[in-house]
């Protein structure tokens, strides 16, 4: 690889859109030029706690989820375009209104089988974050109930139905990109 | 040859091209689809091969290939810094009995005639399944899901979105959040049916001897039950309101058990 060669896919680095091989590539040349070294160096981090609290719950956790988990297979310099492409699926999730389901709109990756996992997982927590909502507001009534019925069994088997769902719905928005 | 094929396959595609790939397989082939935005439709044949048919977007290119026993295609945007999904018509011929899973993220799937496992997966836009005989699992965040004239073992999942049975018999598995439920026709699956806030509505005639179990935290439950037919109903609603519960039914004529925390639980009577 040259240093032009450095240049013109470093980009898609940052965004963790190139394939394994110029990843690899782009590290290996990075190894022995120091100039594009100090680029590889200085490209932008971003501060996830910057902009995490200002996510709905289950949005911000699922994304940072998967980004933990990209960064704790990583070896090497991915969790750069971990974070951006969280970023990235951050404002698309942002962008995508709210109820419909027509002109889906994201920050898309060159492979979207395999590199945009977060960006899928974003999109479908976008989607659920209304039902996360109704989950919860159920899930505080029936809490309620039951510290004033403690015994009640079938109170117990209305939350544990809840809970379920909950658990479910996540499972989904998760499997938006498996 | 399956190098061969997948080099094929993976090269890339001029604007709005019509695509046309086939690969043998067999019978019970394992096939998966993965098309963010656009159509996909499943449709079955005799033959020992799968087939895709259709277009491409113009920023969108095919990849995939496979062996007689597993196959994949998919379509994948052109451009890195493309921000759009990859999007593509297909029409997907199958063996019947394959095994077929299709994931999109915003689209359309359709299935007609699948008698292997059918898995279907969109976050939003519309599902629709007919006459499967398989094992069929619908999933989705708040895509409308239609599942129509089958039977087996059916499972969906759903969110905000209209999830409708219509004379479907075997057995099933339906939750949704806020999405409603609808069960209709002249037979009826035996199963569970959740939903938080979304209500369930039963009418199918007859259930002859179908246990349904319905269960929301707020959503209403109605059933339409037939005067000559009426089955046993056990209904309760912790605050809601309950009508018309008596009288009891015959257990042969089918059984609702129906169970919410405040949303109310309405019969509704028919002479037919």
């Amino acid at each position: 690889m040259t240093c032009q060669d450095f240049d013109d896919q470093i980009d898609a680095y940052a965004r963790g859109a190139l394939r394994d091989d110029l990843a690899t590539a782009i590290e290996q040349h990075a190894a022995v030029c120091a100039a594009c070294a100090l680029r590889l160096e200085r490209l932008p981090q971003v501060d996830l706690s910057a902009f995490a609290p200002a996510l709905p719950l289950e949005l911000r956790d699922v994304t940072l989820a998967v980004v933990r988990q990209r960064r704790a297979r990583s070896t090497r310099y991915k969790w750069f375009a971990g974070g951006l492409m969280a970023a990235a699926a951050v404002i698309a999730a942002l962008m995508i209104p709210r109820g419909t389901s027509t002109g889906p709109v994201v920050v898309a990756s060159g492979d979207s089988l395999v590199r945009s996992p977060v960006l899928a997982t974003a999109l479908a927590a976008d989607h659920a974050t209304t039902e996360f909502e109704a989950i919860d507001a159920a899930e505080r009534e029936l809490r309620t109930a039951i510290a004033a019925a403690p015994a009640d069994a079938q109170l117990h088997a209305f939350l544990a139905s809840v809970t379920a769902q909950r658990e479910e719905l996540r499972r989904r928005v998760e499997a938006a990109h498996t | 040859m399956v190098l061969a094929l997948v080099a094929i396959a993976s090269s890339p595609l001029r604007a709005q091209e019509r695509i046309h790939r086939g690969v043998p397989a067999s019978p019970t082939v394992s096939m998966r689809v993965w098309v963010p935005s656009g159509t996909v439709r499943i449709a079955v044949w005799n033959r020992d091969s799968v087939d895709i048919t259709g277009t491409v977007s113009k920023s969108a290119s095919v990849f995939g290939g496979g062996s007689r026993e597993y196959v994949k295609f998919g379509v994948q945007a052109l451009r890195t810094d493309d921000t759009r999904l990859p999007e593509a018509e297909w029409v997907v011929t199958v063996p019947r009995a394959a095994h077929v899973w299709v994931k999109m993220t915003a689209g359309t799937i359709e299935s007609d005639g699948t008698a292997g496992e059918l898995e279907l997966y969109t976050v939003g836009g519309r599902i629709s399944v007919r006459s499967a005989t398989g094992v069929t699992s619908v999933e989705s965040i708040d895509a409308a899901v239609s599942i129509a004239a089958s039977r087996g073992d059916i499972r969906v999942r759903g969110g905000k979105g209209l999830l409708q049975l219509v004379d479907v018999s075997g057995t099933a598995s339906v939750t949704s959040v806020s999405g409603r439920v609808e069960v209709r026709g002249s037979v009826a699956p035996e199963g569970r049916i959740e939903a938080i806030g979304g209500d369930i509505t039963i009418d199918v005639s007859p259930l002859r001897g179908v246990l349904l179990e319905l269960q929301t935290h707020s959503g209403a439950i109605s059933a339409v039950v037939r005067r000559n037919a009426v089955p046993l109903l056990d209904l309760v609603s912790r605050t809601g309101r309950v009508t018309n519960a008596a009288p009891l039914g015959l257990r042969s004529n089918g059984t609702i058990v129906a169970r919410s925390f405040r949303g109310p639980i309405t019969i509704e009577f028919r002479a037919k």
